[in-house]
């Protein structure tokens, strides 16, 4: 576990245990509670807490790299979903109004949270989150199982407002770390082979930001500063001899080691303004500057055989260089009520990066033949530069109107303008001409959007929405595609149920061209439908329901062109989802002492079927898998203020893959709950 | 009668009539008996620990306490000067479980900031001066009633007072707001509804109503992520079930890590990170380059070209379980694009040549490498 993390830890660990042992002392010395007729908000004075502790056990049978990729849950103790709230709601203190901690997840789990918010009213508010996740991967089925990692990464924030509430001025303050390291399986590429290799992930940033908000003539402004600094530290190894992925080639490592640093820095500004007249007339900008800059140093040695059965005694890369990234955001937007019913709005968007970065590679490569004569030494130079520059602007002008208490429209339009340029230069010292690169592609894109509220009865509402047109932005080609997105949501409060639904289709074709010819009509399309609805039902206090059901259906297709056997022959590619979603939770008291909680939930995509790929050049693919999980929790009241739990959880997952990597696990588990304070009173 | 009881209160302590404040008197009446459970010196010591750091913050800023009065406070309505205005206190009088519930809210604080003195707060800073529906014996067309207004004209009211803060700027840009999402969706402005206890997973973290009271308070939500942004994107759960998704039912991650529910000039209402950089980057910021050599689509068109964000059966949450096939829709002599092709020795029909990714590994990006070798 990283150093940093191992402090987070600590340091919630000891705060769960302060909170908890001030808690008990506060509580103590309290009168006894007694259950009070009216329960009263939570947002009563003094002390809601609820803290678990609790001790898990993990059986796993199957595929467990699998199981640690997906769940990746330990046995031992674990602090789950534990809360510490104090309110002073009758005046100030002189420290704070109220104070809230939330932690879950710390110990067996593969994710943590700790969270505090500290705030008194018109003073100050103060918010961290600190959070962790154990990151791992190791699937035969992704990278010939060589793209692995056991990481553990930290991150969090801490924020300050000062005089979060006042309209005149209000400072902020805040710091973010990100912390990410462990092992992990990469691969590299050398003398026409792939080799797999190890790394020691190192990677942090820190980001410092401060800023100033307040009103001034009318105008509410904001002005921050932020800095981030960055760092990749990441080393890349091998322990022993690696004969590589080809076993057709004499290539081979006896050594190998690359040292990449990677440091950075980010500095930016972000100012904006509001301000509304008239109560009628509401606007908005927004600007951000940004300046990324890096600088790197790739160090690699390798010693061992090339694809000439050539000993290799020493092939070394030095290469560095530095990258700029200044980028511009301007925003404008403007509403304007017309009348009580009528509204119109246009939002003026322009994003402008330039990417440039440059690098000088050299390598000294010495070998020796099969026959031990030693070659002629090679050295390599060359410079490389690119440039990548983008702009974008985007103006969306609509309009909405309510036409009564029932239902109301929008329309809108939206105008894309994209420019993407390309451009750099690979020169080798040994050629005079250096290889230069240019490209450029310009797109204007056009898309309308509608809308509807209904709301038929009072404790019914209908939303849909639709959206067509051209536009960028979602699928992985660049050029402009038709696209048609669809969205109906329904809610309904009828008695004690709640149901609701929503489908939302859509629709993308992406019409292009082959560069044979005569050229070939191009496509690539993607119809997506989901349709999901909840129904949750409270007949009494004791007893709630909730289930649901979402089925998403989706096929995309794509002309693809394919080498196979030294021929490029055009060929499909078609994925599908065909996934089935559906849950059922149960809580039930049926008596004062006995809380039970059960739940079934099921993942299940049928993936492409019965389809198969009948040419190489053709790819079929989906994921087809079940993914279920019943629990089942008893939460027994033992006294007022602590509750046992016994739980248990179990997991199931099956691919319908060849090789399938299938496991099964149980994950029995028990608990104290601990109630403090006006949370007793459950 | 307790408006008679108030009035009678404040001409004998020489109050104005506007100025009075009825919570503020019982606070005087019952300031030898307290309401609390426990006294202030227990609480302090209770805690402790989360004093010590908010101690630091105290101690730091402890000196400008003195000048949090003097800053003026946004005034949604123009402040009382006439007698349309009845008070807090008055609607209590009928009102008598939102008055108590909203009195906990932040909302219900803010008469107790000198700042705000002589300001409309309460009930009226909502709902309007109150005379007429208390001089028509609670008309209901006589005060504004939220249930009778439209979502776009609830949230204009209010943001009449939240609307200068860059969080709230431009609720008016996002998809809340086009589609007609009011605050009183998300927020509960009399406080959220007192908890109601069940027993929950072992696995998610529960709902505000269960085991987790005093965190809607927060913002005065009616209930916690992820379930309250659930309850109408009710796909997103479906996609959070899948084996490799983004920790938000576990709890450790929220949809306002990554969106912004108030809105923004970002499609999806997305956020920033660092600057202009995309939200993806907060947390993984060994992508964001720059690079010498950059992958442009995700630069151009973002992580989710090749990601789905929320969950995926896929590993990597790719959006193709072969990532070869997400190579080759765009690897593939198109003329509209720059995406070069796959060189022909790259025989499809060999095992060896089906992973792009295990020679051109950085696939996000290299300093070193124009085919992202290194």
């Amino acid at each position: 576990m990283l150093p940093g993390l191992k402090s987070i830890t600590r340091t919630a660990a000891i705060l769960a245990a302060s909170l908890t042992i001030g808690s008990a002392a506060a509580f103590s010395q309290s009168p006894t509670p007694s259950p009070t007729p009216d329960i009263e908000p939570s947002t009563g004075p003094g002390i809601t807490s609820t803290f678990e502790v609790g001790v898990r056990g993990v059986d796993v049978n199957g595929n467990d790299n699998k199981y640690r990729s997906d769940l990746n849950y330990k046995p031992g103790f674990r602090v789950f979903d534990s809360t510490f709230l104090i309110n002073n709601k009758e005046g100030h203190s002189n420290f704070f109004d109220s104070a809230l901690v939330t932690a879950s997840g710390w110990g067996g789990d593969p994710s943590g949270v700790f969270r505090a918010n500290i705030e008194r009213t018109g003073f100050y508010r103060f918010d961290t989150n600190l959070r962790h996740v154990k990151y791992f991967n190791n699937l035969a089925n992704h990278a010939l199982n060589e793209h692995n990692a056991n990481i553990d990464h930290g991150f969090g924030d801490v924020d300050l407002v000062i005089f979060p509430e006042s309209e005149k001025l209000r400072f902020r303050v805040g710091y973010s770390f990100n912390r990410t390291g462990g092992d992990g399986g990469f691969t590299t590429r050398a003398y026409s082979d792939e080799f797999p290799i190890l790394s020691n992930v190192d990677t942090s940033s820190d980001d410092f930001r401060g800023g100033v908000e307040g009103k001034l003539f009318g105008f509410n402004l904001g002005l921050n500063y932020g800095f981030r600094k960055f760092n990749e530290k990441t080393n890349y190894f091998i322990n022993g001899f690696n004969p590589g992925n080809n076993p057709a080639n004499t290539a081979s490592f006896s050594t190998f080691e690359r040292r990449y640093p990677i440091e950075g820095t980010t500095n930016f500004g972000h100012f904006f303004v509001q301000r509304t007249f008239a109560d009628r007339f509401d606007f908005t900008a927004r600007l951000i500057y940004s300046l990324t800059s890096t600088n790197f140093q790739v160090n690699e040695r390798i010693t061992g055989r090339d694809n000439s059965n050539n000993q290799v005694d020493l092939d070394g890369f030095n290469i560095s260089g530095e990258t700029k990234r200044p980028q511009t955001r301007g925003d404008v937007g403007v509403t304007y009520r017309v009348t009580n019913a009528f509204r119109i709005s246009n939002t003026l968007t322009y994003d402008q990066f330039n990417i440039s970065g440059g690098n000088s590679f050299f390598e000294e490569l010495r070998r020796r033949s099969a026959a031990g004569v030693v070659l002629a030494p090679v050295f390599t130079t060359t410079f490389a530069h690119r440039v990548t520059a983008y702009h974008r602007t985007t103006n969306l002008i609509e309009g909405d109107y309510q036409i009564n208490n029932v239902f109301a429209f929008n329309l809108g339009y939206r105008f894309t303008d994209r420019h993407v340029q390309t451009d750099g230069s690979d020169r080798n010292v040994a050629v005079p001409v250096p290889t230069v690169i240019m490209e450029e592609f310009d797109n204007q894109t056009h898309s309308f959007i509608g809308g509807i509220k209904a709301k038929p009865l009072k404790n019914w509402v209908i939303f849909a929405d639709i959206e067509d047109g051209k536009a960028d932005n979602v699928f992985t080609r660049l050029a402009n595609y038709d696209f048609t997105n669809f969205r109906i949501r329904t809610r309904a409060n009828i008695k004690k149920f709640t149901i609701s639904a929503s489908y939302i289709a859509k629709t993308n074709d992406n019409p292009s061209q082959s560069v044979e010819v005569p050229p070939v009509n191009f496509s690539a399309d993607t119809r997506s439908h989901t349709f999901t609805t909840n129904v949750e039902w409270e007949p009494m206090t004791e007893l709630a329901l909730s289930t649901g059901y979402t089925y998403q259906h989706l096929n995309a297709e794509t002309d693809i062109i394919v080498p196979v056997a030294g021929l490029r022959l055009p060929g499909i590619s078609q994925y599908f989802v065909r996934e089935s979603y559906y849950y059922f939770d149960v809580h039930a008291t049926p008596i004062r002492r006995l809380s039970i909680f059960a739940s079934y939930r099921i993942s299940d995509d049928k993936g492409q079927g019965s389809r198969v790929s009948t040419r190489p050049q053709d790819i079929i693919t989906s994921y087809p898998m079940t993914f279920q999980s019943p629990e089942i929790k008893l939460a027994i009241r033992l006294t007022n203020n602590i509750d046992w739990n016994i739980g248990y959880q179990y997991y199931d997952y099956k691919e319908r893959l060849v090789n399938a990597q299938n496991y099964s696990a149980h994950l029995p588990y028990t608990s104290l709950r601990i109630y403090f304070g006006r949370a007793a009173d459950r | 009668m307790a408006t008679r009881m108030v009035t009678a209160m404040c001409d004998a302590n020489h109050i104005p009539r506007n100025h009075c404040r009825i919570t503020y008197l019982l606070k005087r009446s019952h300031s030898n008996k307290s309401t609390m459970p426990f006294s202030a010196r227990q609480i302090k010591l209770s805690s402790l620990a989360l004093v010590t750091l908010s101690l630091v913050v105290w101690l730091a800023f402890g000196a400008v306490s003195e000048h949090a009065s003097g800053f003026a406070q946004p005034s949604p309505t123009p402040a009382p000067a006439n007698d349309n205005y009845v008070g807090t206190e008055t609607c209590a009088a009928c009102h008598e479980a939102q008055f108590k519930s909203f009195e906990g809210t932040k909302h219900g604080q803010l008469h107790s900031l000198e700042s705000w003195k002589g300001k409309v707060v309460g009930c009226e800073a909502c709902h309007g001066p109150g005379k007429e529906h208390v001089d028509s014996s609670g008309d209901k067309m006589k005060i504004r009633s939220f249930k009778r207004m439209d979502s776009k004209a609830i949230a204009d009211t209010c943001l009449a007072c939240h609307a200068g803060k860059e969080n709230h700027n431009n609720f008016r840009r996002g998809e809340h707001w086009r589609n007609n999402v009011g605050c009183t969706e998300c927020h509960s402005a009399h406080g959220p509804e007192p908890p109601n206890f069940r027993s929950s997973s072992i696995t998610f973290p529960a709902n505000v109503a269960h085991q987790k009271p005093g965190q809607a308070t927060r913002a005065m939500l009616r209930s916690n992520e992820p379930q309250l942004c659930m309850s109408c994107h009710t796909e997103t759960k479906a996609q959070f079930s899948k084996p490799f998704h983004h920790k938000v039912l576990e709890g450790t991650m929220n949809c306002s890590d990554c969106h912004n529910p108030h809105g923004g000039f970002e499609q999806k209402q997305a956020k920033l990170a660092v600057g202009a950089d995309a939200a993806c980057i907060k947390c993984h910021s060994n992508k964001a380059g720059p690079f010498v050599f950059e992958h442009a689509p995700l630069k151009v068109e973002g992580c989710s070209a090749c990601h789905t964000p929320h969950g995926s059966a896929n590993p990597k949450m790719l959006k193709r379980s072969s990532v070869r096939q997400l190579c080759f829709e765009c690897h593939s002599s198109i003329t509209e694009q720059s995406a070069p092709d796959v060189p022909s020795f790259h025989n499809q029909a060999v095992l060896r040549y089906q992973n792009c990714t295990i020679c051109h590994a950085a696939i996000h990006g290299s300093n070193s490498s124009a085919t992202f070798f290194r």
